[in-house]
Order: structure tokens, then C-alpha cells, then sequence
């Protein structure tokens, strides 16, 4: 990567300044998702014992259960985000 | 333009006052995930659009164009800003799905219904309270509601090409109980009720409205139509109904029996306008049970379901509802055909036919033992159906029909609505419970009214396997699990009688005279009672202040004696 020329001297340039902001605003996100991927997964789990019966309730639950694990990849997700913020 | 259902049903048995925590508690879970995943897709969108801003303040750099270069940051800005709006779709569809799921047990287990009930009570009773203001107070608010009306309708009719009346209906939906029960005040309330909020203590300003307007109609209906009823059984030249065996079954027979009278059936039958069906099951035990199936309005002059009927049958007076021609002709069917005072009946009815069902179980039930009714679009609320009766009431929020009677269904075990919230498109394949397609539906806006819509509704409502819905599925279905032993089409005609007739003329020619007498000795009165309302206002004015003065005398002896003792 890089190969381009850049005018701006390395020592001067704004990122150093803008940079620990970005990084501070991303591990916010990045916590403030885990916490509520994790409660989501919580409160799927648990909203899964409703007793309900016949086709509806089946497919509720059955719905619950990919949410969890959509939850779950969603916060797997969340490591993307971390790799562009810390190449 | 395809047409979907979603319902909520309301009423019926209720579950445990446990048991509807646990589920409530569920439901708020559901729901507080899905607004904390909703907030989180908002920072993350926000975020997205921080990590552009900052790109941009550092145009030389080259991390704002997402390279790496040595002695500037690694960040891969343009990257980042990207994952971030994807993350936005990743969580705002996480939490659709997680509000989706708390939404279906809130529509299962009828939580919130009462509150639901309620709100809506706040609601028509505030906008009944408004619009029965004095008249230079209200005047103009009828005046930009009846303008709003019509231009929906314009708007609703550009947009469909054609004149389209249901777009009132849609335009009016979450307002047409206050505004109906206003109207129903206005004309036929009482002192208090005609008074700004006073009918907020009362729900059926519908039925005094009816009861005045149909003290008229009633006997204009006998001067044009006839006051004599022949009710005969109708012979079908080929097999038409068959047993149902569930609600849905039955609503599917209902929609053929009126769609086959008005002549827009499969034809071949014979049948007409004016019929009804009476059903008889043999138990196993040899007693036998009836279903009564009843169809709508249908308006022609010599069928007892015209459209004035609806009148009468909206009436708070018992004994003018059952005179209505429709009711007549239904229980006079149900004599002839053998209903004996003790077998179970069923009815089920459509707009004019619920109502009649409504009707027969109110105020015939020392006659009949009317175990169910269904009522397909029909304004009941205010009907006194005895608790026994159990009801299952199917509306659609914005069909202008059943908010005729100005009020929520009662909530009760015996009595359940199934309400539907008719939407343009197609049901979300990947949810299918949320909504059911409306077979056969326009491509425009149509009156959800219509058997089609209320079925559509009902069949959500069926497949959500809701406990209250279950158990008066399983008390109808048992009311006719019986062999059906017969089924036999009564029709009815009005007929005149000159002697009647002459009667009927004379008493509305009295009753016109009463009314003009009344309105002259109204005109002559009015100054005097304008100058007794003044008295009256003058008094309560004097007496006020002399409290108020009292109060304020009090209070300054109290201060003087605190004020003493320092």
C-alpha cells in the first residue's frame, strides 16, 4: 500500500491530532455493541421459553434462535471495524 | 396494488394474572432490546459520518484516502466510515427482527389491551368533547373536518382515477368513533351529554342518536317499504352450503350466501336478496344445535335489509330494535324453522347481520339460547349481549362500519375482537404471521368492509394459535360439531297493507305536528329560559366570589395570628 506522494509532512499533519479521537469514538462503538449484542442475546435466549404453542410459536422461537446467532455474528462483525482502526 | 392484514386481538379469556407478566415482562425485553439495538444503530451512523468529517480535515493525509504511509496513522478512514454505515444496517435490522418478535406476543396474549382500550376511549371521548362545544366553537371544526374529509377523498380519487368514497373512511379512521359518538350526541344525547366532555361518561351517544333519528326513519321505512313481513322458506335448485365446521368456514359461508343474493355469486341457486341460512345439527346425543347465517345490507326496497334498518338496530331502545324488519324476518325465519327456546344457536352476520345477530342475543334472549355470535364488521359495542352469549367480534380499523356505534367492544372472557390493520403491499415472505394476504382485493383502495378484508384478518388472527382465539375457536366449533341435518333459506319481503299503511301515515303525520308544536313552544320558551340560565350563572357567579372572598379573609386571619405569635 501507499506509493503515493504525499504533500504534507508526516510531522506536521493533522492526524496525529484527529487519530487518538477516532480511536477513542471507535472503542466506544465497539463496547457499547458488544454490551448490547450481548444483552440481545440475553434476552433471546430467555424470551425463548414463552410456552406457546402450534405453528406460531414455533416459528417465534425458531426466530429467537437465529437472532441469537445473528447477535452473535454481528459482534464477530465488530472486529472488522477494529482491524481498520488499527492496521 | 396487493393488500395485507395484521391484527391484535382484544378481549376473550384472559391468562393468569402470572402468566401475563411473565409474558409481559417478555415482551418489554424484546422490545428494550430492540430500541437499544435501534440507539447503537444511530451511533454507529453518527459515528460513520464522524470518521468522513474527520477525513476531511486532513485532506493531504494519506489515511484520509485510505492509504498506509509511514509517519501517518494507520487508520483507513474511507474504510471505516463504510463499515460503520454497515454496521448502521446491521443493527437497525437486528433490531426490526427483535421489535417484530415482542410485537407477536403483544398481538398473541392481547397484553396491553386494556390500556389499548382505554387510550382509545381518552381519545373518542376528547374529540366527541370538542366537537360538541358551542356551536361558534364547533362550527368551524366540523366545517375543516368535513373539508379534510373531502379532500382526501379528491386526492384518494385523482390517485385511484376514480370517484372513491373509502378514502373518508381512511381519512377518519383513528378519529370516526369520537366524531360518530359526537353526531349521535348532538342529535339524540341528553342534557349532559350534549355538553362539552359530558359524554364522557357514557359510550352509546350512538344509540339515543338512533333512537331519535329512527323514532322517523322507522315509520317513513313502513310508508315506502310496508310494515308487513312475509318470511318464506326458499327452495335451492342445487346444493349451496355446506357444514362449516370452523369460524372460517363459516365466514367463507357468509361471504357466498351474500354474494349469491346480491347476484354476484356463483349463480344457479335461486336464491335473492332478503335470505338468510338456518342450519340444523343432530348432537350425538340427540339434541340438536342451529347456526343462523346472516348476511349484510343490501338496500333493495322490498327486503327487510335496508339501509334505514341499520337505524332502528342501533337504537337504545330495546323495544325499537327488535321492531327492526331485519330482526323480524330473522326471528321469524328461526320460528319457522323450528328453534326450539332451549337449543343451542349460533349466528353469525356481516355488517347489518351482525348487528341483527347483536340484536336477537340482546333482546330476545329470554326466547332463544344464543350460545355464539360472530359479527363481521358490525358496530355492536353498545349492544347488551348477556355474558352468557359469547362473542367474536372481527373489524378493521379504518372500515367506517363498525366504528358506527362510537365505542370500543367491551373487554371480557365471552367477548373477543379480532382487529385488523389493512396496508398496500404484499405479506413480508420472511415473516409470515405478521400479515395476511387479502385474496381477490382491488387494485385501488377499497372498503375494508368488504367479507374479503374481515376474512383476511381473521385468518392472521387464526394463525397466531393466540390462547383467547383458541378458546372461542373451540367453543364455536363445538356449538356445530353436530351431523348437519338440514339447511334451509329463509327469504323475507316487506309488503304494504292498506290499512296499516294509513296508520303509519297518520301517526308520523301526529308525530310531524308533535315535533313543529315542540319546536314553536321551544322558540317561545327560549327567551325565558336564556333569562333563567343567566339567573342561574349570575347566582353561581355571587356564590364563587363570596367563597373565594371567605377563603382569602381565612387565610389573612391565619397569616395576621402566625405573624402575632412571632
Amino acid at each position: 500500500m501507499g506509493g503515493m506522494n504525499t504533500t504534507i509532512d508526516p510531522q506536521n499533519c493533522q492526524c496525529h491530532f484527529l487519530a487518538p479521537k477516532t480511536h477513542d469514538e471507535v472503542r466506544r462503538l465497539l463496547r457499547e455493541s458488544r454490551e448490547r449484542l450481548d444483552r440481545a442475546q440475553i434476552a433471546s435466549d430467555s424470551a425463548r421459553t414463552l410456552h406457546w404453542e402450534g405453528a406460531a410459536g414455533e416459528y417465534y422461537r425458531e426466530t429467537l434462535r437465529v437472532l441469537y446467532y445473528d447477535a452473535m455474528r454481528a459482534g464477530l462483525s465488530l472486529d472488522v471495524v477494529r482491524q481498520l482502526a488499527w492496521r | 396494488m396487493n393488500w395485507q392484514v395484521s391484527t391484535t386481538i382484544y378481549g376473550g379469556p384472559q391468562p393468569t394474572e402470572a402468566d401475563l407478566d411473565s409474558f409481559t415482562a417478555i415482551a418489554e425485553s424484546l422490545e428494550r432490546v430492540a430500541q437499544d439495538l435501534g440507539n447503537m444503530a444511530f451511533a454507529w451512523h453518527s459515528g460513520g459520518e464522524e470518521f468522513s468529517r474527520q477525513a476531511q480535515l486532513m485532506p493531504g493525509c494519506p489515511s484520509s484516502r485510505g492509504f498506509l504511509e509511514a509517519g501517518h496513522t494507520s487508520i483507513d478512514y474511507p474504510a471505516l466510515a463504510l463499515n460503520a454505515e454497515e454496521r448502521r444496517r446491521e443493527f437497525t435490522a437486528l433490531s426490526d427482527r427483535f421489535r417484530a418478535c415482542g410485537e407477536q406476543v403483544v398481538r398473541t396474549y392481547s397484553l396491553y389491551s386494556e390500556a389499548d382500550n382505554i387510550a382509545t376511549r381518552i381519545i373518542s371521548e376528547s374529540v366527541q368533547g370538542i366537537y360538541t362545544l358551542p356551536k361558534k366553537y364547533s362550527a368551524p371544526l366540523w366545517a375543516s373536518t368535513i373539508g379534510i374529509i373531502g379532500g382526501t377523498i379528491v386526492l384518494g380519487s385523482i390517485r385511484e382515477g376514480h370517484k372513491d368514497l373509502s378514502w373518508m373512511s381512511y381519512a377518519t379512521s383513528e378519529a370516526q368513533e369520537g366524531l360518530i359518538s359526537a353526531a349521535g350526541a348532538l342529535i339524540g344525547g341528553n342534557f349532559w351529554e350534549r355538553l362539552p366532555g359530558g359524554g364522557a361518561f357514557s359510550t352509546n351517544e350512538v344509540g339515543a342518536g338512533a333512537t331519535t333519528i329512527g323514532a322517523w326513519t322507522a315509520k317513513l321505512v313502513n310508508l315506502f317499504q310496508g310494515n308487513e313481513l312475509e318470511v318464506k322458506p326458499m327452495h335451492v335448485t342445487k346444493p349451496f352450503l355446506d357444514a362449516p365446521r370452523n369460524i372460517q368456514e363459516a365466514m367463507a359461508n357468509l361471504y357466498r350466501l351474500g354474494q349469491e343474493r346480491l347476484g354476484k355469486g356463483e349463480g344457479g341457486t335461486g336464491l335473492d336478496y332478503g335470505t338468510i341460512a338456518i342450519q340444523k345439527f343432530r348432537n350425538a346425543d340427540g339434541t340438536v344445535n342451529w347456526l343462523v347465517t346472516i348476511p349484510g345490507t343490501d338496500g333493495m326496497l322490498d327486503s327487510p335489509f335496508g339501509w334505514l334498518q341499520n337505524v332502528e338496530l342501533m337504537s337504545d331502545d330495546p323495544d325499537m330494535r327488535r321492531e327492526a324488519d331485519s330482526a323480524r324476518m330473522v326471528v321469524e325465519a328461526m320460528r319457522q324453522a323450528g328453534v326450539g327456546k332451549d337449543d343451542a344457536v349460533t349466528m353469525i352476520g356481516h355488517s347489518q347481520g351482525g348487528i341483527v345477530a347483536a340484536t336477537v342475543a340482546s333482546d330476545f334472549k329470554d326466547d332463544y339460547n344464543i350460545r355464539h355470535i360472530v359479527t363481521c364488521g358490525s358496530p355492536i359495542a353498545n349492544h347488551p349481549v348477556p355474558e352468557r352469549t359469547w362473542v367474536t367480534s372481527v373489524e378493521d380499523q379504518d372500515e367506517l362500519v363498525s366504528n358506527l356505534d362510537g365505542a370500543r367492544n367491551p373487554l371480557r372472557d365471552t367477548w373477543l375482537t379480532v382487529r385488523g390493520v389493512t396496508v398496500p403491499g404484499a405479506p413480508d415472505p420472511s415473516d409470515p404471521f405478521a400479515s395476511t394476504a387479502v385474496p381477490g382485493a382491488g387494485t385501488g383502495r377499497t372498503l375494508t368492509h368488504e367479507m374479503p378484508y374481515l376474512a383476511a384478518a381473521f385468518a392472521n388472527a387464526t394463525i397466531q394459535d393466540s390462547k383467547p382465539l383458541k378458546a372461542h375457536e373451540s367453543h364455536f366449533d363445538g356449538l356445530i360439531a353436530g351431523t348437519l341435518e338440514e339447511t334451509t333459506y329463509y327469504q323475507g319481503r316487506m309488503r304494504h297493507n292498506p290499512g296499516e299503511d294509513l296508520k303509519t301515515a297518520g301517526s308520523l303525520g301526529k308525530q310531524a305536528g308533535q315535533a313543529v308544536i315542540e319546536h314553536k313552544i321551544d322558540q317561545a320558551l327560549g327567551p325565558v329560559k336564556e333569562f333563567a340560565k343567566r339567573g342561574i350563572a349570575d347566582k353561581i357567579t355571587e356564590i364563587g366570589d363570596d367563597i373565594v372572598e371567605g377563603v382569602k379573609e381565612r387565610i389573612g386571619e391565619a397569616l395576621r395570628s402566625v405573624h402575632g405569635r412571632k
